[in-house]
């Protein structure tokens, strides 16, 4: 069989036949191979450049050679199992702290000293007393992973309000969110000590250094899907070096191993923080900090709506 | 609950193989208008790039509606919906109003479009922000104002849910931009949000509720409904502030002798509008109304040379610019008065050739121009051509070719448009230079900018019922402007600062 040209020169079917099988073998071989292969070149850059983790190179559909996935999967595995020990060691070393301090025998000796302040008529250290008995049982007692927006600001107000003993009224609180939202935002589920260590960070490295009354702004919203919890400073801030330093920290990933390998000083608590939320909720949610020298700094938190912990399990799973 | 309409989650954006922002987070949330105060325009289209056509992200995501549209795992697909207002119109010359909000937009898949059945639709839209405009007129007699407007309505129109104004107050006059804030409420009331971008602080704090400071391609905070209202603008352009400061305190101008006289400026708006400049004095002429300001400009920049004003320069009646004792600066010159293709060296010939024809063949009086200007302007630009200058160089090009020229007066339009706070900062010295030399200068301009700051008087000038009205402060009165005037509290300061010296 020939096909006919218009200048009437014949192209053997076969040729035709070929071409279609170069076309075909082209077309599989970017969709299987080069594609794949692209995609692969990216995540290991990103990988490289520490914005994406080991796990996540784990998780990702893509692998040129079952070889690959498996040398991938084992690196993941010794990554992992040096992180387990490490943090087997940190929980050791907590565990062994908290028995030394005895919570029963802490509160009592608290509720003690709050006793004799009252009979002694000091009713400024019996309250002090009380409000740090009310933040230790909090802070080492309670050892659930998530808690209650509800729970995380009271034990914000406890904290601010022991600070407030040391700078009178220096410093001053608010906490603001949508009226119409407010139940709901109090019953999502966060993890648990993530306010506290961004309000402390803001009243030590903020407002107090500096010269005049400083103010401290929770505000906290609720999309369908996230809450957006931001914590504002009126303090020093910072310069663009370490803003830029902390921001890539923050947005790191290679952070959440070096972290349990090494720890580093400078903006530990914020990391830790946000070390917490990618593992629990995923690298879509973090932290980010905005500062400007002079007029302030403002941390903003990310995470999904959870309103109980089976949510999350659900959302894992998926 | 309110819907976050876009963010950008941990957003790092190169382009070609230079790292433009990183670690980009930005969040509009429904009905709001969020302001961005760009320090410099460093990184500013990129980031509108990101937030509109969705290019390949390095890391990050980017949210529009809280639905994913973009990833660095996966590039999104087309456009967001989400447009852009500015200085250059996106409307389509030679249709209709009608034509233009209904007919060209995304899924309007009708193929008889009768106008009239589209006008008696456009008619709620109008009464609603209570603005009254001819559906069938042709986009091109519109106003900036109405031109913005009818953006604004097809953006609605089609369902944008976010809107970027784009230093819509170098477009629009002060009255008008007002009134575009309430349409803005109105919009907001609805759920639409806005991006509103401008270079002042002052403009942002009269409409936007949050806003973010951004410079060098970073969101460098973000300011809470508090810190705005608060006002935070010498403490963001503190080096400016502090130079401009400095300057100004030991500011002397003397009035000379008087250079420029213009009477008679009539037109359909301007009503024998009349004024006049002294040696080295800065007046700004801001007008408060886009078509007078239109006009002024048509009669003031005369490309046939013949002027339809009076315009005494010495004592002597001019009849254009072809006797270059007055210069005319457009919006943007650094863009729109250089010759691309042309060296620096042949830029400046051009300059010089009305009063020195010669200039071509004199080597040596082109040396000694080099030689003069080098120590000022760098040595190292003469022979590059004037598309492998910087900005900051093409600037000062502009501004040599000035000097050069010598005029008596240099009229200029908005020279702080568009600049950053570091280009802000080499105009306003580029303008006290040629102060310095005895060139008068004068500023037209809608939106005062950091005018303030170098001028000796301002004339506002407004249409109240149909009629032209001019006020004139000088530079003691300059307190008594608005206070959302940029730098309107620099001269409040002072004003007390010299009370309470005189009283001590």
């Amino acid at each position: 069989m020939f096909v006919c040209m218009d200048r009437g020169v014949a192209i053997p079917e076969s040729i035709w036949i070929f071409l279609g099988l170069v076309g075909v073998t082209v077309a599989v071989g970017y969709f299987w191979i080069g594609k794949p292969y692209r995609k692969l070149i990216a995540q290991i850059q990103r990988f490289s450049d520490g914005y994406i983790s080991l796990q996540d190179m784990n998780e990702m559909d893509v692998a040129l050679a079952p070889e690959i996935e498996r040398m991938i999967r084992h690196i993941n595995k010794l990554v992992t199992s040096a992180r387990n020990l490490d943090m087997s060691k940190r929980q050791a070393q907590y565990r062994a702290l908290q028995n030394q301090i005895n919570p029963h025998f802490l509160y009592n000796t608290l509720e003690g000293i709050r006793s004799e302040a009252i009979i002694a008529g000091l009713d400024n250290l019996g309250d002090m007393t009380e409000a740090l008995a009310v933040f230790f049982r909090y802070t080492i007692s309670k050892v659930e992973n998530l808690v209650t927006v509800e729970e995380e600001l009271e034990n914000c107000s406890i904290y601010f309000k022991i600070q407030q003993y040391r700078f009178g009224n220096r410093i001053r609180l608010k906490v603001q969110m949508d009226p119409e939202d407010k139940d709901d935002i109090l019953h999502c589920l966060i993890p648990k000590l993530t306010l506290q260590p961004i309000l402390e960070n803001s009243i030590i490295h903020g407002v107090e250094l500096k010269v005049d009354e400083g103010l401290v702004t929770i505000d906290i919203t609720r999309t369908k899907t996230r809450l957006l919890i931001r914590v504002t400073d009126d303090g020093v801030g910072m310069d663009r070096k370490t803003l830029d330093k902390l921001n890539a920290k923050l947005g790191s990933k290679e952070e959440e191993v070096k972290n349990y390998t090494r720890p580093e000083k400078g903006g530990v608590a914020l990391v830790n923080v946000n070390n917490r939320v990618h593992l629990i909720f995923g690298e879509e949610y973090g932290m980010h900090v905005y500062s400007l020298e002079n007029v302030g700094t403002s941390v903003e938190l990310t995470i999904p709506v959870v309103m109980n912990e089976n949510e999350l399990k659900k959302k894992e799973l998926e | 609950m309110r819907q976050e309409i876009l963010r950008l989650e941990d957003v790092t954006y190169k382009k070609e193989d230079m790292i433009i922002f990183r670690n980009m987070m930005l969040n509009i949330m429904d009905g709001e208008v969020m302001g961005l105060c760009p320090l410099n325009t460093y990184g500013l289209d990129e980031l509108l790039e990101v937030i509109i056509s969705n290019p390949p992200l390095y890391y990050g995501y980017v949210y529009y509606q809280e639905r994913c549209v973009n990833s660095w795992k996966e590039t999104g697909h087309g456009r967001n919906r989400i447009c852009i207002i500015g200085s250059e119109t996106s409307l389509v010359n030679g249709l209709s109003v009608v034509t233009n909000i209904f007919t060209l937009r995304a899924g309007f898949g009708k193929e008889l479009v009768n106008e009239h059945i589209l006008a008696r639709q456009l008619v709620p839209f109008l009464e609603e922000i209570g603005i009254s405009l001819d559906p069938f007129m042709l986009v091109d007699n519109l106003t900036s104002y109405e031109r913005v407007l009818v953006e604004l309505l097809r953006a609605i129109v089609a369902g944008y849910r976010l809107i970027i104004f784009r230093e819509i107050g170098t477009v629009i006059s002060e009255e008008e931009l007002k009134s575009l804030h309430q349409i803005m409420h109105y919009y907001t009331g609805k759920k639409f949000s806005f991006l509103y971008i401008s270079f002042h602080f002052e403009e942002i704090q009269q409409i936007c509720r949050r806003a973010a400071l951004m410079s060098e391609g970073n969101i460098d905070l973000i300011f809470e409904e508090e810190q705005v209202q608060k006002g935070v603008s010498n403490a963001l352009y503190l080096d400016y502030y502090n130079h401009v400061s400095h300057r100004v305190h030991h500011h002397v101008r003397a009035s000379g002798e008087e250079v420029l006289l213009v009477r008679d400026m009539s037109g359909r708006y301007l009503d024998h509008f009349r004024f006049r400049v002294y040696k080295g004095e800065c007046l700004v002429i801001q007008s408060l109304d886009t078509q007078i300001y239109k006009e002024m400009l048509e009669i003031l920049n005369q490309e046939d040379g013949r002027l339809h004003a009076d315009m005494v320069i010495r004592g002597k009646r001019v009849k254009g610019y072809a006797s270059r004792q007055v210069a005319f600066l457009k919006e943007e010159p650094s863009q729109t008065m250089l010759f691309e293709h042309l060296s620096v060296r042949d830029n400046l010939c051009i300059a010089l050739d009305g009063k020195l024809p010669s200039i071509w063949r004199k080597k040596g009086t082109q040396k000694s121009v080099r030689e003069e200007y080098a120590r000022i302007f760098g040595e190292d630009i003469f022979d590059q051509y004037i598309h492998e200058l910087t900005l900051e160089q093409r600037i000062n090009v502009v501004y040599m070719r000035i000097l050069l020229e010598k005029p008596d007066v240099v009229f200029i339009v908005q020279p702080f448009k568009h600049a950053g706070t570091p280009h802000r900062l080499q105009i306003w010295e580029l303008l006290t230079l040629l102060l310095e030399r005895g060139i008068a200068i004068v500023i037209l301009a809608m939106n005062m900018s950091d005018s303030l700051t170098v001028a000796d008087r301002v004339i506002r000038i407004n249409r109240v019922n149909g009629k032209m009205v001019t006020k004139e402060f000088t530079q003691e009165q300059f307190a008594e402007l608005p206070l959302y005037v940029p730098w309107v509290e620099f001269f409040d300061e002072l004003e007390e600062k010299e009370t309470a010296e005189e009283e001590t």
